[in-house]
Protein backbone atom coordinates (compact mmCIF):
# COMPACT_ATOMS: atom_id res chain seq x y z
CA UNK A 1 0.00 0.00 0.00
CA UNK A 2 1.46 3.51 -0.96
CA UNK A 3 2.67 5.71 1.94
CA UNK A 4 0.31 8.40 2.95
CA UNK A 5 1.34 11.79 1.06
CA UNK A 6 1.66 14.73 3.21
CA UNK A 7 -0.03 17.73 2.29
CA UNK A 8 3.42 19.62 1.18
CA UNK A 9 4.09 16.49 -0.92
CA UNK A 10 0.45 16.31 -2.49
CA UNK A 11 0.66 20.23 -3.80
CA UNK A 12 4.29 19.70 -5.07
CA UNK A 13 3.03 16.69 -7.45
CA UNK A 14 0.47 19.10 -9.04
CA UNK A 15 2.22 19.88 -11.74
CA UNK A 16 3.20 16.36 -12.35
CA UNK A 17 -0.53 15.47 -11.97
CA UNK A 18 -1.38 17.64 -14.78
CA UNK A 19 1.14 16.27 -17.06
CA UNK A 20 0.05 12.87 -16.03
CA UNK A 21 3.04 11.99 -15.27
CA UNK A 22 1.83 9.95 -11.44
CA UNK A 23 1.78 6.63 -10.74
CA UNK A 24 -1.89 5.47 -10.35
CA UNK A 25 -1.25 5.33 -5.69
CA UNK A 26 -0.11 9.33 -6.28
CA UNK A 27 -3.05 10.27 -8.77
CA UNK A 28 -5.45 8.64 -6.26
CA UNK A 29 -4.26 10.48 -3.44
CA UNK A 30 -4.25 14.13 -5.47
CA UNK A 31 -7.54 14.07 -7.02
CA UNK A 32 -8.82 12.98 -2.67
CA UNK A 33 -6.69 16.12 -2.22
CA UNK A 34 -8.14 17.85 -5.75
CA UNK A 35 -11.80 17.08 -4.35
CA UNK A 36 -11.20 19.49 -0.91
CA UNK A 37 -9.11 21.91 -2.67
CA UNK A 38 -10.21 24.69 -4.79
CA UNK A 39 -7.32 26.14 -5.05
CA UNK A 40 -5.20 23.17 -5.98
CA UNK A 41 -7.75 22.35 -8.99
CA UNK A 42 -7.19 25.83 -9.90
CA UNK A 43 -3.84 25.17 -10.39
CA UNK A 44 -3.57 21.79 -11.88
CA UNK A 45 -6.12 23.67 -14.28
CA UNK A 46 -3.63 26.34 -15.03
CA UNK A 47 -0.97 24.04 -15.78
CA UNK A 48 -2.97 22.05 -18.31
CA UNK A 49 -3.92 24.83 -19.83
CA UNK A 50 -0.06 25.82 -20.18
CA UNK A 51 1.00 22.58 -21.55
CA UNK A 52 -2.17 22.53 -24.40
CA UNK A 53 0.09 25.52 -25.80
CA UNK A 54 2.99 23.23 -26.43
CA UNK A 55 0.66 20.43 -27.88
CA UNK A 56 -0.79 22.90 -30.91
CA UNK A 57 1.79 21.95 -33.94
CA UNK A 58 0.80 21.99 -37.56
CA UNK A 59 -0.93 18.72 -38.11
CA UNK A 60 -4.09 18.65 -39.24
CA UNK A 61 -6.57 16.14 -38.56
CA UNK A 62 -6.53 13.11 -40.30
CA UNK A 63 -8.84 13.30 -43.79
CA UNK A 64 -11.98 10.89 -43.04
CA UNK A 65 -11.37 10.78 -39.22
CA UNK A 66 -13.88 13.19 -38.57
CA UNK A 67 -16.25 11.09 -41.10
CA UNK A 68 -15.70 7.86 -38.53
CA UNK A 69 -16.54 10.40 -35.18
CA UNK A 70 -19.55 11.28 -37.08
CA UNK A 71 -21.08 7.75 -38.26
CA UNK A 72 -20.19 6.93 -34.54
CA UNK A 73 -22.38 9.55 -33.40
CA UNK A 74 -25.33 8.03 -35.61
CA UNK A 75 -24.62 4.49 -34.95
CA UNK A 76 -24.35 5.16 -31.22
CA UNK A 77 -26.77 7.51 -29.93
CA UNK A 78 -25.37 9.29 -26.73
CA UNK A 79 -26.36 7.58 -23.40
CA UNK A 80 -28.60 8.99 -21.24
CA UNK A 81 -28.54 8.66 -17.18
CA UNK A 82 -31.51 9.58 -16.59
CA UNK A 83 -33.02 8.97 -13.30
CA UNK A 84 -35.41 6.05 -12.33
CA UNK A 85 -38.23 6.49 -14.41
CA UNK A 86 -41.65 6.01 -13.18
CA UNK A 87 -44.48 4.85 -15.34
CA UNK A 88 -45.55 8.55 -16.16
CA UNK A 89 -42.49 9.98 -17.01
CA UNK A 90 -42.88 13.28 -18.77
CA UNK A 91 -42.69 13.85 -22.22
CA UNK A 92 -42.46 16.69 -24.44
CA UNK A 93 -45.07 16.60 -26.59
CA UNK A 94 -47.62 15.21 -24.58
CA UNK A 95 -51.11 17.41 -24.35
CA UNK A 96 -52.31 17.88 -20.94
CA UNK A 97 -55.46 18.58 -19.74
CA UNK A 98 -54.74 21.38 -17.48
CA UNK A 99 -57.09 23.73 -14.99
CA UNK A 100 -55.89 27.31 -13.36
CA UNK A 101 -56.70 28.43 -10.26
CA UNK A 102 -59.83 30.55 -12.07
CA UNK A 103 -61.01 28.11 -14.51
CA UNK A 104 -60.50 25.20 -16.21
CA UNK A 105 -58.66 25.09 -19.84
CA UNK A 106 -59.89 21.83 -21.72
CA UNK A 107 -57.39 21.20 -24.09
CA UNK A 108 -58.05 18.91 -26.98
CA UNK A 109 -56.87 18.59 -30.55
CA UNK A 110 -59.40 20.40 -32.31
CA UNK A 111 -58.19 20.09 -36.01
CA UNK A 112 -56.85 17.33 -38.28
CA UNK A 113 -54.11 19.78 -38.41
CA UNK A 114 -53.32 20.16 -34.71
CA UNK A 115 -53.40 16.33 -34.54
CA UNK A 116 -50.87 16.57 -37.19
CA UNK A 117 -49.12 19.09 -35.27
CA UNK A 118 -49.16 16.89 -32.11
CA UNK A 119 -47.89 13.89 -33.60
CA UNK A 120 -45.22 15.56 -35.10
CA UNK A 121 -44.57 16.79 -31.40
CA UNK A 122 -44.78 13.46 -30.66
CA UNK A 123 -42.25 11.94 -32.44
CA UNK A 124 -39.90 14.89 -31.49
CA UNK A 125 -40.21 13.94 -27.71
CA UNK A 126 -38.16 11.45 -27.19
CA UNK A 127 -35.62 13.34 -28.10
CA UNK A 128 -36.39 16.13 -26.46
CA UNK A 129 -36.52 14.22 -23.19
CA UNK A 130 -32.89 13.14 -24.24
CA UNK A 131 -31.90 16.70 -24.94
CA UNK A 132 -33.62 18.47 -21.86
CA UNK A 133 -32.05 15.41 -19.83
CA UNK A 134 -28.58 16.37 -21.38
CA UNK A 135 -29.06 20.08 -20.83
CA UNK A 136 -29.77 19.11 -17.07
CA UNK A 137 -26.80 17.30 -16.81
CA UNK A 138 -24.82 20.28 -17.90
CA UNK A 139 -26.54 22.57 -16.18
CA UNK A 140 -25.79 20.58 -13.16
CA UNK A 141 -22.43 20.30 -13.76
CA UNK A 142 -21.70 23.87 -14.02
CA UNK A 143 -23.67 25.12 -11.40
CA UNK A 144 -25.26 26.58 -13.95
CA UNK A 145 -22.54 29.12 -15.16
CA UNK A 146 -23.37 28.14 -18.68
CA UNK A 147 -26.96 28.09 -18.84
CA UNK A 148 -27.08 31.25 -16.90
CA UNK A 149 -24.56 33.06 -19.30
CA UNK A 150 -26.27 31.29 -22.06
CA UNK A 151 -29.64 32.94 -20.78
CA UNK A 152 -28.25 36.48 -20.39
CA UNK A 153 -26.97 36.32 -24.23
CA UNK A 154 -30.07 34.99 -25.15
CA UNK A 155 -31.38 37.59 -24.02
CA UNK A 156 -29.79 40.02 -26.57
CA UNK A 157 -30.31 38.07 -29.99
CA UNK A 158 -32.61 38.87 -32.48
CA UNK A 159 -35.90 37.97 -31.67
CA UNK A 160 -35.82 37.05 -28.48
CA UNK A 161 -39.55 37.00 -27.20
CA UNK A 162 -40.14 37.26 -23.40
CA UNK A 163 -42.88 36.33 -21.69
CA UNK A 164 -43.88 37.01 -17.67
CA UNK A 165 -45.31 34.54 -15.86
CA UNK A 166 -47.26 34.99 -13.16
CA UNK A 167 -49.54 34.03 -10.09
CA UNK A 168 -53.52 34.54 -10.03
CA UNK A 169 -52.66 36.62 -6.57
CA UNK A 170 -49.54 38.50 -7.97
CA UNK A 171 -46.68 37.40 -5.65
CA UNK A 172 -44.61 35.09 -7.79
CA UNK A 173 -43.31 35.61 -11.10
CA UNK A 174 -40.86 34.49 -13.68
CA UNK A 175 -39.77 35.09 -17.18
CA UNK A 176 -39.40 33.15 -20.23
CA UNK A 177 -36.58 33.53 -22.94
CA UNK A 178 -37.90 32.38 -26.15
CA UNK A 179 -35.65 32.60 -29.13
CA UNK A 180 -36.96 31.77 -32.88
CA UNK A 181 -35.45 28.54 -32.69
CA UNK A 182 -37.73 27.09 -30.31
CA UNK A 183 -34.51 27.12 -27.25
CA UNK A 184 -35.99 29.28 -24.37
CA UNK A 185 -34.66 29.64 -20.82
CA UNK A 186 -36.89 29.64 -17.95
CA UNK A 187 -35.10 32.78 -15.83
CA UNK A 188 -35.31 34.31 -13.20
CA UNK A 189 -38.32 33.74 -10.80
CA UNK A 190 -39.54 33.91 -7.48
CA UNK A 191 -41.29 30.40 -6.89
CA UNK A 192 -41.42 28.85 -3.51
CA UNK A 193 -38.82 26.21 -2.69
CA UNK A 194 -41.09 22.54 -2.87
CA UNK A 195 -40.22 19.22 -1.05
CA UNK A 196 -37.82 17.07 -2.66
CA UNK A 197 -41.12 14.75 -3.48
CA UNK A 198 -41.90 17.46 -5.69
CA UNK A 199 -41.36 19.86 -8.97
CA UNK A 200 -42.07 22.53 -10.29
CA UNK A 201 -43.14 21.48 -14.60
CA UNK A 202 -42.97 24.04 -17.44
CA UNK A 203 -45.94 23.69 -19.60
CA UNK A 204 -45.35 25.24 -23.22
CA UNK A 205 -49.09 26.67 -24.96
CA UNK A 206 -49.18 26.58 -28.61
CA UNK A 207 -50.86 26.89 -30.95
CA UNK A 208 -54.20 29.55 -30.85
CA UNK A 209 -55.16 30.91 -27.71
CA UNK A 210 -58.54 29.99 -27.45
CA UNK A 211 -57.50 26.29 -27.57
CA UNK A 212 -53.99 25.95 -26.80
CA UNK A 213 -52.29 22.58 -27.14
CA UNK A 214 -50.26 22.65 -23.69
CA UNK A 215 -46.93 20.96 -23.96
CA UNK A 216 -44.75 19.99 -21.39
CA UNK A 217 -41.33 21.54 -22.06
CA UNK A 218 -39.00 21.15 -18.86
CA UNK A 219 -39.03 19.39 -15.42
CA UNK A 220 -38.00 22.63 -13.39
CA UNK A 221 -37.59 20.87 -9.96
CA UNK A 222 -38.35 21.58 -6.94
CA UNK A 223 -36.03 25.10 -6.39
CA UNK A 224 -35.59 26.39 -10.08
CA UNK A 225 -33.01 28.01 -11.24
CA UNK A 226 -32.24 29.00 -15.06
CA UNK A 227 -33.37 26.23 -16.84
CA UNK A 228 -32.76 25.48 -20.40
CA UNK A 229 -35.46 24.14 -22.81
CA UNK A 230 -36.61 23.49 -26.34
CA UNK A 231 -39.90 23.78 -28.11
CA UNK A 232 -40.30 23.90 -31.47
CA UNK A 233 -43.84 25.59 -32.67
CA UNK A 234 -46.15 28.30 -32.33
CA UNK A 235 -45.45 29.03 -28.95
CA UNK A 236 -47.39 31.88 -27.57
CA UNK A 237 -47.02 31.46 -23.69
CA UNK A 238 -46.58 29.08 -21.25
CA UNK A 239 -47.76 28.14 -17.60
CA UNK A 240 -46.11 26.51 -14.89
CA UNK A 241 -47.44 23.67 -12.34
CA UNK A 242 -46.61 21.76 -9.20
CA UNK A 243 -46.22 17.81 -9.62
CA UNK A 244 -45.39 15.34 -7.91
CA UNK A 245 -41.62 14.21 -8.79
CA UNK A 246 -40.33 14.05 -11.14
CA UNK A 247 -43.00 15.69 -13.26
CA UNK A 248 -46.26 14.10 -15.01
CA UNK A 249 -47.32 13.04 -18.64
CA UNK A 250 -50.57 15.04 -18.24
CA UNK A 251 -51.77 17.44 -15.44
CA UNK A 252 -55.13 18.45 -13.91
CA UNK A 253 -53.21 20.96 -11.30
CA UNK A 254 -54.01 24.61 -11.63
CA UNK A 255 -50.94 26.45 -12.98
CA UNK A 256 -49.23 28.24 -9.98
CA UNK A 257 -47.82 30.97 -12.74
CA UNK A 258 -48.57 31.43 -16.42
CA UNK A 259 -48.31 34.19 -18.88
CA UNK A 260 -47.80 34.92 -23.00
CA UNK A 261 -45.93 36.83 -24.94
CA UNK A 262 -46.94 40.63 -25.41
CA UNK A 263 -48.66 41.57 -28.39
CA UNK A 264 -46.10 42.40 -30.92
CA UNK B 1 -28.03 32.25 -28.42
CA UNK B 2 -27.96 28.98 -27.27
CA UNK B 3 -28.90 27.18 -30.44
CA UNK B 4 -25.66 27.44 -32.81
CA UNK B 5 -26.27 27.89 -36.30
CA UNK B 6 -23.69 26.93 -38.66
CA UNK B 7 -23.42 29.68 -40.19
CA UNK B 8 -22.34 31.69 -36.66
CA UNK B 9 -20.30 28.39 -35.53
CA UNK B 10 -16.87 29.93 -36.15
CA UNK B 11 -17.50 32.24 -33.66
CA UNK B 12 -19.32 30.48 -30.83
CA UNK B 13 -17.59 30.52 -27.58
CA UNK B 14 -16.94 27.41 -26.24
CA UNK B 15 -19.56 27.47 -23.76
CA UNK B 16 -22.33 28.08 -26.25
CA UNK B 17 -20.77 25.26 -28.23
CA UNK B 18 -20.68 22.53 -25.67
CA UNK B 19 -24.26 23.96 -24.87
CA UNK B 20 -25.29 22.83 -28.69
CA UNK B 21 -23.46 19.64 -28.24
CA UNK B 22 -25.33 19.05 -25.33
CA UNK B 23 -28.39 19.77 -27.67
CA UNK B 24 -27.15 17.46 -30.43
CA UNK B 25 -26.28 19.19 -32.57
CA UNK B 26 -23.83 17.73 -34.61
CA UNK B 27 -22.01 20.68 -35.98
CA UNK B 28 -21.22 21.81 -32.83
CA UNK B 29 -19.04 18.86 -32.23
CA UNK B 30 -17.76 19.25 -36.20
CA UNK B 31 -16.56 22.75 -35.30
CA UNK B 32 -15.02 21.67 -31.63
CA UNK B 33 -13.11 19.34 -34.07
CA UNK B 34 -12.55 21.51 -37.22
CA UNK B 35 -11.01 24.18 -34.07
CA UNK B 36 -8.88 21.35 -32.21
CA UNK B 37 -9.02 17.64 -33.73
CA UNK B 38 -5.80 18.76 -35.43
CA UNK B 39 -4.16 19.71 -32.21
CA UNK B 40 -5.29 16.55 -30.58
CA UNK B 41 -4.38 14.07 -33.12
CA UNK B 42 -0.86 16.03 -33.32
CA UNK B 43 -0.65 15.41 -29.46
CA UNK B 44 -1.81 11.68 -29.59
CA UNK B 45 0.58 10.93 -32.25
CA UNK B 46 3.17 12.28 -30.86
CA UNK B 47 2.29 10.11 -27.43
CA UNK B 48 1.21 6.78 -29.59
CA UNK B 49 3.20 7.02 -32.77
CA UNK B 50 0.99 4.83 -34.26
CA UNK B 51 -1.03 6.62 -36.86
CA UNK B 52 -3.94 4.24 -36.07
CA UNK B 53 -3.86 4.33 -32.61
CA UNK B 54 -3.55 8.11 -32.66
CA UNK B 55 -6.73 8.32 -35.01
CA UNK B 56 -8.81 6.01 -31.61
CA UNK B 57 -7.78 8.27 -29.50
CA UNK B 58 -8.81 11.24 -31.05
CA UNK B 59 -12.47 9.59 -32.16
CA UNK B 60 -12.61 8.33 -28.10
CA UNK B 61 -12.11 11.74 -26.79
CA UNK B 62 -14.52 13.55 -29.33
CA UNK B 63 -17.24 10.94 -28.79
CA UNK B 64 -16.40 11.04 -24.98
CA UNK B 65 -17.67 15.06 -25.42
CA UNK B 66 -20.40 14.27 -27.52
CA UNK B 67 -21.54 11.62 -24.65
CA UNK B 68 -20.48 13.66 -21.78
CA UNK B 69 -20.85 17.51 -22.87
CA UNK B 70 -21.56 18.10 -18.88
CA UNK B 71 -18.05 17.08 -18.22
CA UNK B 72 -16.28 20.50 -19.53
CA UNK B 73 -16.13 23.00 -17.35
CA UNK B 74 -15.82 26.21 -19.42
CA UNK B 75 -14.81 27.97 -15.42
CA UNK B 76 -12.05 25.69 -15.30
CA UNK B 77 -10.42 26.19 -18.91
CA UNK B 78 -10.88 26.75 -22.52
CA UNK B 79 -12.47 23.99 -24.79
CA UNK B 80 -8.79 23.34 -26.11
CA UNK B 81 -7.39 22.42 -22.96
CA UNK B 82 -9.93 20.57 -22.03
CA UNK B 83 -9.59 18.18 -24.95
CA UNK B 84 -6.12 17.79 -25.15
CA UNK B 85 -5.79 17.15 -21.53
CA UNK B 86 -8.55 14.17 -22.27
CA UNK B 87 -5.96 13.29 -25.33
CA UNK B 88 -3.15 13.50 -23.14
CA UNK B 89 -4.32 11.40 -20.42
CA UNK B 90 -5.89 8.37 -22.97
CA UNK B 91 -2.89 8.41 -24.83
CA UNK B 92 -0.75 8.02 -22.40
CA UNK B 93 -2.95 5.01 -21.03
CA UNK B 94 -2.29 3.95 -24.20
CA UNK B 95 1.15 4.33 -23.73
CA UNK B 96 1.73 2.80 -20.64
CA UNK B 97 -0.26 -0.88 -21.56
CA UNK B 98 1.80 -3.42 -21.86
CA UNK B 99 0.93 -3.83 -25.59
CA UNK B 100 2.75 -0.20 -26.26
CA UNK B 101 5.67 -0.78 -24.46
CA UNK B 102 7.84 -2.09 -27.28
CA UNK B 103 6.68 0.45 -29.58
CA UNK B 104 7.55 3.11 -26.96
CA UNK B 105 11.05 2.03 -26.65
CA UNK B 106 11.27 2.35 -30.15
CA UNK B 107 10.08 5.76 -30.32
CA UNK B 108 12.08 6.85 -27.31
CA UNK B 109 15.37 5.64 -29.35
CA UNK B 110 14.12 7.28 -32.53
CA UNK B 111 13.57 10.44 -30.11
CA UNK B 112 16.78 10.50 -29.10
CA UNK B 113 18.80 10.10 -32.22
CA UNK B 114 17.06 13.25 -33.69
CA UNK B 115 19.37 15.64 -34.00
CA UNK B 116 18.28 19.29 -33.13
CA UNK B 117 14.70 18.10 -31.71
CA UNK B 118 13.15 20.75 -29.01
CA UNK B 119 9.71 21.63 -28.07
CA UNK B 120 9.96 24.85 -30.35
CA UNK B 121 9.67 22.71 -33.22
CA UNK B 122 6.37 21.34 -31.77
CA UNK B 123 4.53 24.87 -31.98
CA UNK B 124 2.63 26.00 -34.67
CA UNK B 125 0.76 29.06 -35.02
CA UNK B 126 3.21 31.59 -35.78
CA UNK B 127 2.14 34.55 -33.37
CA UNK B 128 1.93 32.19 -30.61
CA UNK B 129 4.91 30.25 -31.33
CA UNK B 130 6.88 33.55 -30.91
CA UNK B 131 5.08 33.42 -27.57
CA UNK B 132 6.15 29.82 -26.36
CA UNK B 133 9.63 30.25 -27.46
CA UNK B 134 9.49 33.11 -25.27
CA UNK B 135 7.65 31.50 -22.52
CA UNK B 136 10.14 28.06 -23.07
CA UNK B 137 13.40 30.15 -22.94
CA UNK B 138 12.44 31.50 -19.54
CA UNK B 139 12.93 27.54 -18.19
CA UNK B 140 15.95 26.38 -17.03
CA UNK B 141 17.45 23.30 -19.05
CA UNK B 142 16.46 20.90 -16.34
CA UNK B 143 12.67 22.22 -16.27
CA UNK B 144 12.41 22.05 -19.80
CA UNK B 145 13.67 18.52 -20.14
CA UNK B 146 11.63 17.28 -17.39
CA UNK B 147 8.67 18.65 -18.92
CA UNK B 148 9.62 17.48 -22.39
CA UNK B 149 9.80 13.98 -21.30
CA UNK B 150 6.80 14.03 -18.99
CA UNK B 151 4.26 15.42 -21.36
CA UNK B 152 5.74 14.09 -24.67
CA UNK B 153 6.98 10.97 -24.07
CA UNK B 154 4.16 10.23 -21.27
CA UNK B 155 6.72 9.01 -18.44
CA UNK B 156 5.85 9.57 -14.71
CA UNK B 157 7.94 11.86 -12.79
CA UNK B 158 9.49 9.09 -11.53
CA UNK B 159 10.97 7.34 -14.72
CA UNK B 160 11.74 11.08 -15.96
CA UNK B 161 14.32 10.81 -12.80
CA UNK B 162 15.65 7.73 -13.90
CA UNK B 163 15.89 8.76 -17.31
CA UNK B 164 17.81 12.30 -16.40
CA UNK B 165 19.41 10.41 -13.51
CA UNK B 166 18.21 13.30 -10.70
CA UNK B 167 16.21 12.40 -7.43
CA UNK B 168 12.48 12.14 -7.74
CA UNK B 169 12.09 15.20 -5.83
CA UNK B 170 14.25 17.44 -7.59
CA UNK B 171 12.11 16.39 -11.13
CA UNK B 172 8.62 17.04 -9.35
CA UNK B 173 9.83 20.61 -8.27
CA UNK B 174 11.47 21.33 -11.94
CA UNK B 175 8.20 20.23 -13.34
CA UNK B 176 6.58 22.26 -11.46
CA UNK B 177 8.48 25.40 -11.35
CA UNK B 178 9.17 24.87 -15.17
CA UNK B 179 4.90 24.92 -15.83
CA UNK B 180 4.62 27.68 -13.26
CA UNK B 181 6.94 29.87 -15.33
CA UNK B 182 5.53 28.78 -18.31
CA UNK B 183 2.18 29.93 -17.53
CA UNK B 184 3.35 32.98 -15.83
CA UNK B 185 4.98 33.62 -19.55
CA UNK B 186 2.21 33.03 -21.53
CA UNK B 187 -0.08 34.79 -19.68
CA UNK B 188 2.00 37.98 -19.72
CA UNK B 189 2.12 37.92 -23.23
CA UNK B 190 -1.84 36.90 -23.35
CA UNK B 191 -1.84 33.54 -25.23
CA UNK B 192 -3.42 32.14 -21.87
CA UNK B 193 -6.14 33.66 -19.12
CA UNK B 194 -5.72 35.12 -15.96
CA UNK B 195 -6.60 32.59 -13.23
CA UNK B 196 -5.15 30.82 -10.67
Amino acid sequence: MARELSREELHGLLGAYALDAVDDDDRDQIERYLERSPQARAEVESFREAAALLAHHGTDAPTGLWDRIAAAMEEEPPRLHLPSVPDRQPEPGSVVPLASPRRTISLRLASALAAVAAAAIGLLGVELVRENHRLDRVHTARHGTVVERAAEQARTEKGVRTATLTSADGTRKAKVVYLRDGTGFFAENNLAPLPASRTYQLWALIGEAKEPTVISAAVLGNHPGVAPFRMPGPVFGFLVTDEDAPGVVSSDRPAVMQGTFPAA
Amino acid sequence: MVCVRSENLREASDARLVLAIARFEHEALAESYRRHGGAAFGLARRLVVDRGLAEEVVQEVFLRLWNHPEKFDPDRGSLGSYLLAQTHGRSVDVVRSESSRRRREERDARLTAEAGYDLEHEVWDLTLAEHVRDALSTLSDGERAAIELAYFGGHTYREVAVLLDEPEGTVKSRIRSGLTRLRSALVDTGSVGHGA
